[in-house]
């Protein structure tokens, strides 16, 4: 394994401002994420994005651009500002200074409803009308693309059904949301953004609240989601071995500041480790998969 | 006391020991209530019959009861075209017809308006009569009154009032509407004391808005009124959608493409237009924009294009009952013929409410 803190990629105007704590760095694997970009261009990309609460920055002169039909996930201690960052690329929140662009255009260039209709999000902490049922929720999916009028009246459209199997609460659909366990709810939730049909999707911490076997179930919809309808996931994850297992690219995040980026062989190594979340670990190969697995020592 | 709240915990209880078994439970149908059954239109059909069967009873009965007999077949003929006794007609047309359809009408428009004000607050136990709307009524009419002594413009001043404490609410409120809502009411009432005590002249005038009152309302009334409720209840169905993304979350109605603060604004327009219309015409009555709503949820579920129609109808029905409840006791109240005044609804609607909100409130709780 070779031990690596690459620099963050490329955007040239980032460049300079970000992470003299990246020291050790000797670039390896990077190369597909820092070389020109392929045609199409980034989906969604950050320049210089400086986001704050108050007075304090949760991210400071941040750049990330995310290449099309890839699955990146964002990893760091809490408060790293992963979070953060997810949300404002989401345009819940707005930034300070810099700005996202969306297919290279300014979130603010597009409206409101056609940025919801390219980009959804599986917020971290979502309410719940109460007594709500799954169809009812995940309908709410199709707002942007149909609009107020046409949600006036009740549909379960082709877009709706796909959401609902995809997310595999199609036989929850007429459940009450507050009679299902909480990893149910998270599904309603995501089948909700996918009923969106968007061409990015971003998660917050989508597998908090789920049993090993439907935190699997969702990586593999995520992996589905990438090959088999092309689409282009950001996704904050905790857990550090599910990121280097499922994602395409991993970003280490602390103190608002890109540390590590990369495939995970290059970003789950040891230093980036001690580093980002002041662990002491090993990092060996994942026996199943061939990616990089970390044991804390 | 103690004999009605025994029942009541006792329902909450086996309410709360029957809930864990649900998820699991047979059918996988979702339990008893499964709030989608009324989208199918025989649901809606019926629903809307049984609302036009109980407005047709409560219209019938409302012009039947009174202090003077009149019986019904000339009941019929004033409402089709004048009779012979021009003291029944007086009587049908001018006092019993616009009591009943102002009745209904208010009480549809506060029903609406809470609907409206709980999407916004986010917060089943808001209503109109306590967000400062009502007070703001009623303290408009208590100071034209000082200003002008018997002027006879109550209507467009207590509306005037009710709107600005509206907009006052908006400008104030867009953190939390709920608190605001809650203190600009103690204000505004506190400075409709304090007029009052420099000059009890309008006391008996202001109680109607204060309470909430039917009596004695008169055409006027209702000419007033009936405008609104041809633009609102539609408007507040129409923003509908609107309500069910915002009902998500300001998170997940920024995702989906809404700006909260405008959308949220927009309800909120329509809730005080509504509240503020039927505040004017039958005063702060209380509980209707609670209780309406609530009874709505637990028949059709929280989709806001089912609950706005279903509540607004609950609310109509709602109010004219407890008018009519209002209005029988004061018959049998020992003044005699002799008080024009009677029990005022709001009176009414509190004492049915509070309890009925209690039990219902109870019942949600997991």
């Amino acid at each position: 394994m070779t031990a690596s803190t690459p620099r963050p990629p490329t955007p040239p105007s980032a460049a300079p401002s970000i992470a003299p704590s990246a020291a050790s760095s000797a670039a390896s694997a990077v190369s597909a994420d820092g070389a020109p970009p392929p045609a199409p261009g980034p989906s969604l990309e950050a320049v210089d994005l400086s986001v704050g609460y108050r007075r304090d920055d949760v991210l400071s002169g941040l750049s990330l651009a995310v290449e099309p039909g890839t699955v990146t996930a964002l990893v760091g201690p809490n408060g790293s500002g992963k979070s953060t960052l997810l949300t404002t690329l989401a345009r819940v929140q707005r930034p300070r200074a810099g700005e996202v662009r969306l297919r290279g255009r300014a979130l603010g260039d597009w409206s409101s409803v056609e940025v919801a209709r390219q980009l959804a999000l599986l917020p971290q902490s979502a309410v719940a009308p109460a007594g709500a049922t799954v169809r009812e929720l995940v309908e709410q999916g199709r707002y942007p693309q149909l609009g107020p009028w046409a949600m006036l009246r009740r549909r379960d459209d082709a877009a709706m059904e796909r959401a609902l199997s995809l997310a595999g609460v199609g036989a929850l659909a007429d459940r009450r949301l507050d009679s299902l366990s909480g990893g149910e709810r998270q599904r309603a939730w995501i089948a909700m953004a996918l009923a969106q049909e968007t061409d990015l999707l971003l998660l917050d911490e989508p597998t908090t609240y789920l049993d090993v076997r439907h935190q699997i179930d969702l990586m593999d919809l995520v992996g589905r989601l990438r090959d088999e309808h092309a689409m282009t996931v950001v996704m904050v994850l905790h857990d550090l071995n599910q990121a280097a297992r499922y994602a395409d690219r991993v970003v280490a995040l602390r103190g608002g500041r890109i540390i590590a980026d990369g495939p995970p062989a290059a970003v789950v190594t040891a230093e980036v480790l001690r580093e980002v979340f002041e662990v002491e670990a090993r990092v060996v190969e994942d026996p199943v998969t061939g990616r990089p697995l970390f044991l804390a020592l | 006391m103690s004999a009605l709240r025994e029942p009541t915990t006792d329902g909450a209880e086996r309410e709360g020991r029957r809930r864990p078994g649900r998820p699991g439970g047979r059918s996988g149908g979702g339990g008893a209530r499964r709030p989608g059954g009324l989208g199918a239109p025989a649901g809606v059909l019926a629903v809307a019959s049984a609302v036009a069967l109980a407005v047709a009873a409560l219209v019938t009965a409302h012009l039947l009861v009174g202090r003077s007999e009149v019986p019904a077949r000339e009941v019929l003929r004033a409402l089709t075209g004048g009779s012979g006794e021009p003291a029944y007609d007086l009587i049908v047309l001018r006092f019993r017809l616009p009591r009943v359809l102002v009745g209904l009408g208010a009480g549809a428009l506060l029903a609406l308006s809470g609907v409206l004000v709980q999407s916004v607050v986010r917060n089943p136990l808001a209503e109109p009569a306590t967000t400062g709307i009502g007070a703001g009524a009623a303290l408009a009419v208590v100071v034209s009154l000082v200003l002008v002594p018997g002027h006879g413009a109550t209507y467009a001043v207590a509306l005037g009032g009710a709107l600005l404490a509206g907009l006052l609410l908006w400008l104030l409120g867009r953190r939390s509407l709920a608190v605001t809502g809650i203190l600009l009411g103690a204000v505004l009432s506190a400075l409709t004391s304090m007029v009052l005590v420099v000059d009890s002249q309008p006391m008996g005038t202001v109680l109607r808005w204060l309470v909430g009152s039917l009596n004695a309302r008169t055409s006027g009334d209702w000419a007033a009124l009936w405008p609104w409720l041809l633009v609102l209840p539609l408007l507040g169905w129409l923003l509908a959608p609107v309500m069910n993304v915002l009902a998500l979350g300001d998170v997940a109605t920024t995702t989906l493409g809404l700006r909260p603060a405008l959308a949220r604004g927009a309800v909120l327009a329509v809730a005080v237009a509504a509240a503020a219309a039927a505040i004017a015409a039958a005063g702060a009555v209380a509980f209707v924009g609670l209780v309406a709503p609530h009874v709505a949820r637990l028949l059709v579920g929280s989709d806001h294009r089912l609950l706005v129609p279903v509540a607004t109808a609950l609310g109509a029905l709602l109010l004219s009952t407890s008018d009519l409840l209002a209005f029988a006791v004061s018959l049998d109240l020992p003044l005699g013929g002799r008080s024009v005044a009677g029990v005022p609804v709001g009176a009414v609607t509190a004492l049915l409410g509070a309890p009925l909100l209690v039990r219902l409130v109870r019942q949600e709780r997991r």
